[in-house]
């Protein structure tokens, strides 16, 4: 390489034309070359940043004393798994929506709630029998699902019935009941105990998820009109916990199957 | 670098260029290299999850994840760390807070730059906005109409970040909000088609000189029906280099290559939900321009 060492004006001028150049010569100034990629799983074999850990304590804490509050007592265990067609966290759960969401609609919209329906697959946890805590409310319902009030007609009616004919889920109810003859097919279909009238409207208490067609429950998308209670279901169910002492609820029979 | 080596390097790079202007000194000049860290969906998941969890037994967390990237940093100089949205919502901790653990969190861990998502919203533009004074990072969306004064001053189309000389552009891209977030929570956010916004963007980007252009998306990965995604955007798109994803909470075994409008090749990836998974991607650039299409890709 020329010694441009004994000339540094002619270095320094070199350097700044080339450099220039450069740059003007160039649309991007880097291009890749080599991409790898991969995913990082965070097993729980790998170390924990103590200084983070250490910043999250003081929230942790907070947090637990807040979810460890006591709401009530519940004398027997309420179990997902503990029936076919209902299983009594189901009626407990739609009993109690019932309980907090009527006076609601009732106040908000001069109409009251005729059934309940929402999906077994929403419990996400049991009840254990013991003390009932705020962190048991979030345990059973971690979304944030709504209370919407929609209007169905007797027609829309029978269709819940096919549906949980079909599905053979225990998916909460309160206020329908009705039999499966040895057809198949849903009989005797009553509301709040009265048969269904073909001439009138139902308003069906549900959450936002299922009345936006989730887990297939077209027949919401039929409504003819949908009331919000701007109400998480889950403050529905720790109003109703802090209202009753003890958690209480009906076991009645909704659905009756007569096939052998 | 000590300017005798600095001059050392320029004269012999310059001296390459005089005897060949048309070649791009790539053999002179010395590799950059970038390493990406990127989230999605974290969902409010602060803790790992417990022991006892059917599917996720003791995975994920956020001291966890702190400390690889930090096991990153040491190894490499520039790590560029990114979220796709829905850093809210999921834990009671969103709940009780209100995110400002989530924000305070992402700040001490370095983020560079996030997107938001449609659960970002779920305490309203007011509760996306109440605990901005804890965000050390910038949040970008280029799709979304903002009505909002407030949300206009936080949320920028994109992002130019400068690691080690590289100039990374760096935008985002919302998923239609009617349907996932109440009205009333997302007042004065209008979305809009993405794809032209985005093809824009991106040039302006690579006007601008940026070395590579990413797009933080929150649109999803993909779908059966039409919808717009992040596979379907890469088909679409003309300077978008790498799309990190979100929504759609898809777990991918590894990035996938999908080729753009002019025949490029674009890198789609998303790392499932929860702060399971960390995602990684590394760059080796060169200085000055390289046949793109022998850029090798190793996945």
């Amino acid at each position: 390489m020329v010694n441009l060492g004994k000339y540094p004006f002619l270095r320094y001028s070199l350097i700044t034309i080339l450099t220039l150049l450069f740059v003007v010569g160039c649309k991007s100034n880097h291009s890749v070359t080599t991409i790898s990629g991969k995913e990082i799983k965070l097993v729980d074999s790998l170390p924990n940043a103590q200084q983070v850990t250490d910043f999250i304590l003081p929230y942790k804490k907070n947090l637990d004393q807040k979810l460890d509050t006591l709401l009530c007592y519940n004398p027997i265990a309420l179990d997902k798994s503990s029936g076919k067609w209902q299983t009594n966290i189901g009626n407990w759960l739609a009993q109690s929506c019932y309980e907090i969401c009527n006076p609601i609609c009732e106040r908000n919209f001069n109409t009251k709630i005729d059934l309940v329906l929402f999906n077994h697959g929403g419990i996400r946890s049991n009840l254990p029998k013991g003390d009932v805590t705020l962190r048991n409310a979030f345990k059973i319902m971690p979304f944030e699902n709504t209370a919407v009030v929609e209007t169905l007609d007797a027609g829309q009616i029978r269709e819940i019935c096919q549906y949980m004919i079909v599905e053979e889920k225990p998916h909460p109810l309160y206020g329908l009941s009705f039999t499966i003859d040895e057809k198949g097919l849903a009989a005797d279909i009553k509301i709040q105990g009265k048969p269904l009238d073909n001439s009138k409207t139902y308003r069906v208490l549900t959450s936002d998820y299922l009345a936006n067609g989730g887990d297939k429950m077209t027949f919401f998308q039929k409504s003819k009109k949908r009331l919000d209670l701007q109400l998480k279901l889950r403050d529905a169910i720790i109003q109703s916990f802090k209202k009753n002492k003890t958690v209480q609820f009906s076991n009645e029979v909704l659905i009756t199957d007569k096939r052998s | 670098m000590n300017r005798r080596h600095f001059i050392a390097q320029s004269v012999s790079a310059s001296s390459l260029l005089l005897l060949q202007p048309t070649f791009a000194f790539s053999a002179a000049s010395k590799a950059k290299k970038l390493v990406i860290l990127h989230t999605n969906d974290v969902h409010s998941h602060i803790d790992p999850f417990p022991k006892e969890d059917a599917k996720y037994s003791g995975q994920g967390g956020i001291a966890r994840r702190a400390a690889v990237i930090e096991q990153v940093r040491r190894e490499n100089e520039q790590v560029l760390l990114l979220d796709s949205g829905d850093i809210f919502q999921g834990t009671p901790y969103f709940n009780f807070f209100g995110g400002e653990l989530e924000f305070k969190l992402m700040s001490m861990l370095g983020y560079d730059v996030a997107t938001v998502g449609n659960h970002d919203f779920d305490n309203g533009v007011s509760g996306f906005l109440k605990h901005q004074e804890h965000v050390k990072f910038a949040f970008v969306n280029a799709n979304y109409d903002l009505k909002s004064d407030g949300l206009k001053e936080v949320l920028k189309p994109y992002k130019i970040v400068n690691k080690g000389g590289l100039k990374i552009g760096i935008f985002g891209l919302g998923i239609d909000l009617n349907g996932l977030v109440e009205a009333r929570n997302c007042e004065g956010v209008v979305y809009r088609d993405p794809v032209g916004i985005a093809n824009e963007i991106a040039a302006e980007l690579k006007q601008k000189h940026c070395d590579l252009v990413i797009c933080l998306s929150h649109l999803g990965y993909s779908y059966r029906d039409n919808k717009i995604s992040d596979v379907k955007l890469a088909a679409l798109s003309e300077n978008i280099d790498l799309i990190l994803g979100g929504h759609t909470h898809t777990f991918l075994e590894k990035p996938t290559v999908i080729d753009n409008k002019i025949g490029k090749k674009v890198l789609v990836n998303q790392v499932g939900c929860y702060g399971l998974q960390l995602g990684r991607l590394d760059y080796t650039f060169v200085e000055g321009s390289y046949d793109t299409s022998k850029t090798v890709i190793q996945l």
